[in-house]
């Protein structure tokens, strides 16, 4: 069958931001510098002409702009600077698009005040449950201490569980989504039932350290790379993961531990007050940084929804430490109650719009291409 | 050896004969293999040898100098020069002589760098005793060489211009601004060619109508061209410095006179086949020039707002191949790259879009082969701009098929890894190549020689651009190969330039080695003539054979295979030719 050439497709694509990539003309030099593209899952040139001949279908079903992590090598080395790395970035915002049957992750995306819009919604829904709750004025007594006045258990049952529960619905449709039109609708391998417990593992191992990212700086030794630098990136979007994983697990699935800082108190100042937090502000701020001075390939185009992940995320850590100094320190249960409030409007909202519909969910994309991937290396291999 | 040499030396034909040898070091190229010493000393004692040096580069004005000092000063009046290729240096030595007050065609030179120490390496002492052969065969053959003088031929300052487009028109142009008389002949009744539908050209975007309103307006403020429309050349004969043309000028033949040619008779377009891609089973499959018209007309009208979307199909008509593509009437395909279709087209879609921005085009090529200066840029831009390009394998050809008011373009892409494509247009555009205008009058009567692509043959793409073997006929423009504009006009001035200093002398010399008959051994056989491959160069008078020293190549087939003998070629008379080989098979 002939392949029927759809020049809108394109066109759909440059919409999430791949403005360039027309200029392509399938030299193949990306392939050839990707560190990370490989024999059977070779990219980005073969899936830009995918794009360009307008084969949704293929495009839909594929993991790899899931693979890619954007070191910006193939951008760097285009002869037409069709700037690839960006459209294997602009691809990943798409298949989101496309993961997402709600349509809201699209507006987001080729709107620009969509996502402002959808973040202020979430910012009243928040406003009114709290004042509905609470009231917007804090009722302190003499012995009122900060676990009752906004008893963590409330919190929970109110804002972190029913936040939790849509998130958890949105992604698992989501996820299935992607599982299908990049499973169930590739006819090319059958994965056996096996298959899929025997890989569990490596893709756990594999997305945890992000090994596959380190493929990204060159090929010198790994010291010299260190102390040069080489990693900087992949260190610091390490740490910037990890931080946000952990706090997210402990305040969304144990908030009640997250706030009494007596049960376990080593593991909770070692990792939240220090690691998490830290991490979390020198994340965003070295990423903020990036993407201002624009110097690499990968920081060089930031999209509204870059932005607003980095400066949520940024508030959020910000706001949390306060409230974290301010319930240890007992000094002001009248800051305490602000900042928790302003705290929850930044954080719920952030979590809510950004997860499902927005980069955050490369969290879950991202491990599950890597499964998915190979699983269907393994099933090739079977054959 | 004393004995030999005592013996040739009653020789009678020898007595005064003096021969100067000078072997040539060649800095090293020669002396690292061939022991040039040695090859001089032998040499020193041969029998009419009076002079036999050797030294390190014999072309330097040192070296020269040497030549010079043994005529004026040792009475020599034959010199050998064993050195590189005679190519290189022939006329350098000539020269030599020349200044000394020798007459310079007493001199022979030995090539003893190709045809010796480059080619034996591996044998310096065979290499030596070869070196040393080859120039007693040269002393040999100079010792019975008599003073030849150039032939001198009267010329005409008028020159025909054969082909009035834009190669045609640069080059009387500026033979007319030279003085000399120019005859423009042109088949149609207005000069330019194809600047007259080319519309806005790249790479300048400048209508190619005004271009030839200058150009027209130069040629006529000059009275020395005389414009020849509505004509066609039927015959040509003579040599150079006398050609005669016989035109027909609308219906009514005329003759002129010149000294020199210029061919400039361009190109024609490939017309597909009925039914190539589609070619006249539907209006909606046009050709490049087509596409150029219609680009045109919809500047003033828009007739073009209607199409939505173009395909383009590279190398129709060009780079083809026996099994896939139809031949011409000679049975041959045109497997030649037009050279100018690529970027022409590419140039046409961004006019297109620059009109239209939102027209979906597909362009299906072979190879881009933009070669010229900004030309790449235009793939670039193109490709910006959302052009969609496929690259058809050269063993495949896209196919066309007409679907309701649509066509459908399909065809294997090897930037899809081969896979099959398929587009839906509105339209389809071939890039039509092309092929020389036909011109067989001339070619038959001019023996020029025509390459396998029918294109006129240059007779060395570096050494000899625009000219042919023939002296006095230049070519210029599309008539030699595929070229754009600006390319067709150097063609045109840089033949005009060879052809002024052909004739700027009024008078033409010409080497002197060319055959002559001695009538009184001539048996009126006529074989010679039956032999030589240049008409008119021989001819028979009063029942001998007699050679014309102007047409005359001195080939040697004449010579060759005359039974009595009675042909020579100057410089290489048949007694020269028995002792060289004397010299060079004796031990
Ligand atoms: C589709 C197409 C588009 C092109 N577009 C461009 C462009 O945009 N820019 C560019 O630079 N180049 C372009 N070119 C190339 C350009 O057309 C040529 O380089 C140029 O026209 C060649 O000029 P010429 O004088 O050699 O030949 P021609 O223009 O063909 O002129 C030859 C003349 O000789 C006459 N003639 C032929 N035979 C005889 C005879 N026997 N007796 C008397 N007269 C005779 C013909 O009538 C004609 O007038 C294009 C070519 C093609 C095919
Ligand atoms: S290097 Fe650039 S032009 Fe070449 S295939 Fe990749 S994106 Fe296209
Ligand atoms: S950005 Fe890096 S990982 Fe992504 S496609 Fe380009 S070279 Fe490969
Ligand atoms: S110029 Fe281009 S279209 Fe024309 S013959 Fe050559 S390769 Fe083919
Ligand atoms: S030497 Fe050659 S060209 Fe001259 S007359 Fe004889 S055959 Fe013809």
């Amino acid at each position: 069958m002939a392949i029927k050439v759809n020049p809108g497709l394109i066109e759909e694509i440059k919409k999430y931001g791949a403005f360039d990539i027309s200029a392509c003309f399938n030299c193949g030099n990306c392939t050839a510098v990707c560190p990370l593209s490989k024999e059977k899952m070779s990219f980005p040139r073969k899936i830009i002409r995918h794009g360009q001949l307008g084969m949704a279908t293929s495009v839909q079903s594929s993991l790899e702009p899931w693979l890619c992590y954007y070191c910006g090598e193939c951008s760097d080395t285009c002869p037409r600077q069709a700037e690839p790395g960006e459209y294997m970035m602009s691809l990943r915002r798409y298949l989101i698009a496309k993961y997402d049957f709600t349509g809201i992750s699209k507006l987001f995306y080729t709107n620009k005040y969509a996502e402002f819009i959808a973040i202020f919604i979430v910012q009243l829904i928040v406003l009114a449950g709290w004042y509905l709750l609470f009231g917007l004025v804090p009722n302190i007594g003499v012995n009122t201490t900060a676990a009752t006045l906004l008893p963590p258990y409330i919190i929970h049952w109110y804002f972190d569980v029913p936040m939790a529960a849509i998130l958890t619905i949105f992604i698992i449709a989501f996820a299935f989504n992607m599982y299908y039109k990049t499973m169930l609708c590739d006819k090319s391998v059958k994965v056996p039932l096996k298959l899929y417990f025997t890989n569990l593992w490596r893709t756990a191992f594999e997305s945890a350290s992000q090994w596959r990212f380190s493929d990204c700086a060159g090929s010198k030794t790994f010291y010299s790379k260190l102390l040069k630098g080489d990693y900087n990136y992949w260190i610091m979007h390490f740490i910037l993961m990890t931080s946000y994983v952990s706090l997210f697990v402990g305040i969304v699935f144990f908030l009640d531990w997250f706030q009494n800082v007596e049960k376990y108190r080593l593991l909770h100042v070692v990792l939240y007050d220090y690691y998490a937090n830290i991490g979390l502000i020198a994340g965003t701020g070295y990423f903020a940084f990036l993407r201002i001075k624009k110097n690499f390939s990968r920081s060089k185009f930031s999209h509204v929804s870059d932005w607003m992940f980095v400066i949520l995320l940024f508030l959020t850590a910000i706001t949390g430490i306060s409230l974290h100094f301010a319930r240890v320190d007992n000094y002001s249960l009248q800051a305490f109650f602000y900042i928790y409030l302003i705290h929850m409007l930044v954080a719920i909202p952030m979590l809510v719009v950004e997860v499902p519909f927005s980069k955050w969910s490369h969290l879950v994309y991202r491990p599950m291409a890597l499964y998915f991937d190979n699983l269907k290396k393994s099933a090739r291999k079977l054959k | 050896m004393t004995d030999k040499s005592a013996e040739q030396s009653r020789d009678f034909y020898r007595q005064d004969v003096k021969v100067g040898v000078y072997v040539c070091h060649c800095g090293g190229n020669i002396s690292d293999i061939i022991d040039v010493e040695d090859v001089a000393r032998d040499l020193s004692d041969y029998p009419g040898v009076s002079v036999s040096r050797n030294y390190i580069f014999m072309c330097s004005s040192t070296g020269q100098g040497l030549v010079e000092e043994d005529i004026r000063t040792k009475g020599i009046n034959r010199v050998v020069i064993a050195a590189c290729s005679p190519a290189l240096h022939e006329l350098t030595f000539r020269g030599t002589l020349e200044r000394a007050g020798l007459n310079p065609y007493l001199y022979e030179h030995v090539n003893i760098r190709e045809q010796g120490s480059w080619v034996h390496k591996s044998n310096k002492k065979a290499a030596t005793e070869k070196s040393k052969k080859l120039i007693r065969a040269a002393v040999e053959k100079i010792c019975r060489q008599n003073p030849l003088e150039a032939i001198r031929v009267n010329a005409a300052r008028s020159i025909a211009v054969i082909g009035g487009g834009v190669a045609g028109m640069s080059a009387a142009l500026s033979l007319g601004r030279q003085g000399f008389n120019v005859y423009l002949i042109e088949k149609e009744n207005r000069l330019g060619g194809k600047l007259n539908s080319l519309w806005k050209a790249y790479p300048s975007e400048e209508d190619g109508e005004k271009t030839l309103e200058e150009l027209e307006k130069d040629i006529s403020s000059l009275n020395n061209i005389n414009i020849y429309l509505e004509s066609e050349v039927k015959k040509i004969d003579g040599y150079v410095g006398n050609f005669s043309v016989e035109i027909v000028k609308k219906g009514s033949p005329e003759k002129i006179k010149v000294g020199a040619l210029v061919i400039t008779t361009g190109y024609v377009h490939y017309i597909p086949f009925e039914g190539e891609y589609a070619y006249k089973t539907t209006k909606k499959v046009v050709t490049l020039p087509d596409f150029i018209e219609m680009l045109k007309d919809d500047e003033k009208n828009g007739s073009l707002k209607n199409v939505k979307s173009v395909a383009f199909i590279h190398c129709v008509g060009s780079r083809q191949n026996p099994s896939l593509d139809k031949p011409q009437k000679d049975e041959k395909v045109n497997d030649y790259c037009s050279r100018t279709c690529c970027t022409s087209a590419l140039f046409r879609i961004k006019q297109l879009l620059e009109k239209y921005p939102d027209k979906k085009i597909f362009d299906f090529y072979r190879d881009i082969r933009t070669y010229g200066l900004q030309h790449e840029s235009y793939y670039e831009e193109l490709s910006k701009k959302g052009v969609l390009f496929f690259r058809y394998p050269e063993d495949t050809r896209p196919q066309v098929e007409v679907k309701g008011d649509k066509l459908e373009v399909k065809s294997k892409d090897i930037l899809t890894w081969n896979e099959e494509v398929s587009v839906e247009v509105d339209m389809v555009v071939l890039l039509t190549g092309v092929m020389p205008a036909d011109i067989s009058v001339i070619v038959d009567d001019l023996k020029l020689p025509i390459g396998s692509d029918r294109f006129i043959l240059e007779a060395h793409p570096k050494l000899r651009p625009v000219e042919v073997p023939n002296l006095g006929i230049y070519i210029g423009g599309t008539a030699q190969a595929p070229m754009d504009l600006l390319e067709a006009a150097y063609g045109g001035k840089a033949a005009a330039s060879k052809a002024s200093m052909l004739l700027s002398k009024g008078e033409i010399s010409l080497d002197p080695f060319v055959a002559s008959v001695n009538p009184e051994l001539c048996d009126g056989c006529e074989k010679c003539i039956g032999e030589c491959l240049y008409p008119g160069a021989i001819v028979m008078e009063n029942g001998k054979a007699k050679v014309i020293p102007a047409l005359c190549k001195g080939c040697g087939a004449c010579a060759a295979v005359c039974h009595t003998r009675a042909i020579n070629v100057a410089g290489y008379s048949l007694e020269q030719i028995d002792a060289m080989v004397e010299a060079i098979s004796k031990e």
